[in-house]
């Protein structure tokens, strides 16, 4: 297989995985969960967001997603029948479909929370906190320590490659959107050990820590993986290898949404929420 | 080790984080020197305006159950359990009365007594 076939493969199956499959897992999850937590025996649930809004939510969401990967096989049967332009036209061609892929699914997420945020939580009056200081670092285990700074050590060794052997400009531009990216997570892993998101306040002191140490660790593990991809990328783009990154990108792309996707169906709300609080006639909050 | 706050409750939620943290500190759930969280933290945690929580820390460090190291955050003080034991609101109680006796001795009523004391605090 050469590798302009490898790179449609690759296409075609990001196509057929993260724009029909995953969306459609995603889709009978909410659903399933919908069916769990009825209205009529969780009211408190619904409240600022009405079940009828969450049917509309899931089959715009599942139709705007049918619309991309009909898009994306267009552009898999275009390449295929026309051929493959140079290797920085594939890329770019290749990153603005995943833009549309991330765009509706950062979409889909940003929707989910606003739907968390706007629980019914006013009824509960006793609100409990641990007396215990929480940091970024202290939710983060050894190892993913260690990855970080391995991963980054790696990213800065390539990125100097890049830089001595095809151009400075290049791989500092790759170094501003390593950092940039990895600032964000560390903002939004921070944001999330200091409490200040809102959903976090339903939640049971265990549970929040269970969630801010998934947050950090995920904040954590992006940050390899981006270190690691970048250093693929400065790697073969030093070599003077850069017809080998149209496949090499597409297949990280697929295998790292394909791992994000497959993380976020593992989560369910029974991990997190005390549900019997969103029931009817709930007084647990005010038990405890 | 947790702590609650019931906001329907009449006690301001200052006090009772206050009496809570007290408690602790007595029943040697918070030993000296432990940290304590952020203001931040704790704010958002139990829902409350971060002015509260500042609010609460600021009189324990005043009775000396807590203090802050500049940049490195909130302890238990390490004299917080002798510290604990004299309670200032029942000490200020207690000076009170005895100064109020003293002053109905001297012959004065108590709507003069409070006037007085009314004073003295705008005047303070």
């Amino acid at each position: 297989m050469n590798l302009d076939t490898l790179f449609l493969v690759l296409f075609f199956l990001n196509v057929v995985i993260i724009s029909l499959y995953f969306p459609d897992r995603i889709t009978r999850t909410y659903r399933g969960a919908l069916e769990k937590y009825p209205p009529t025996e969780f009211p408190k649930l619904y409240v600022g967001w009405p079940i009828e809004d969450w049917y509309q939510f899931l089959t715009r969401y599942r139709r705007i997603t049918l619309a991309i990967a009909a898009l994306g096989l267009v552009i898999v049967g275009a390449l295929s029948f026309l051929g493959l332009p140079e290797p920085r036209s594939t890329i770019v061609i290749f990153c603005a479909f995943v833009v549309a892929q991330s765009g509706c699914n950062a979409w889909r997420v940003k929707m989910a929370q606003k739907s968390l945020a706007a629980l019914q939580m006013d009824d509960i009056s006793t609100h409990t906190a641990e007396l215990r200081p929480r940091t970024v670092f202290a939710c983060l285990s050894t190892p993913y320590k260690i990855a970080v700074v391995v991963s980054v050590l790696v990213c800065c060794y390539f990125l100097a490659q890049l830089a001595i052997h095809l151009s400075l400009g290049k791989a500092l531009t790759m170094a501003v959107i390593t950092l940039a990216i990895s600032g964000l997570c560390v903002f939004n892993a921070n944001k999330v050990v200091r409490g200040d998101v809102e959903i976090m306040q339903a939640m049971l002191p265990q549970s929040r820590n269970t969630l801010i140490t998934r947050a950090v660790m995920t904040a954590a593990d992006t940050i390899v993986r981006l270190n690691l991809f970048i250093s693929v990328v400065a790697f073969f783009g030093a070599t003077g290898n850069w017809h080998l990154l149209p496949a090499i990108i597409s297949g990280a792309v697929l295998a790292n949404t394909s791992y994000e996707f497959f993380r976020e169906l593992q989560i369910r709300g029974e991990d997190f929420f005390d549900m019997d609080r969103f029931r009817a006639s709930s007084t647990a909050g005010l038990l405890r | 080790m947790e702590v609650s706050i019931d906001i329907d409750s009449d006690i301001p939620p200052f006090a009772q984080l206050v009496k809570k943290i007290r408690a602790a500190v007595e029943s040697g759930e918070l030993a000296p020197n432990a940290p304590l969280p952020s203001i931040r933290q704790l704010a958002n945690d139990l829902r409350l305006n971060h002015n509260t929580v500042a609010k609460a820390y600021r009189k324990l460090e005043k009775e000396r159950i807590v203090e802050t190291k500049s940049y490195r955050g909130t302890f238990v003080h390490r004299d917080a359990l002798a510290n604990c034991a004299t309670d200032a609101s029942a000490t200020a109680e207690a000076k009170l009365a005895r100064l109020i006796s003293k002053l109905r001795l001297d012959g004065l009523s108590d709507s003069e007594l409070r006037s007085a004391f009314s004073n003295a605090l705008k005047v303070t």
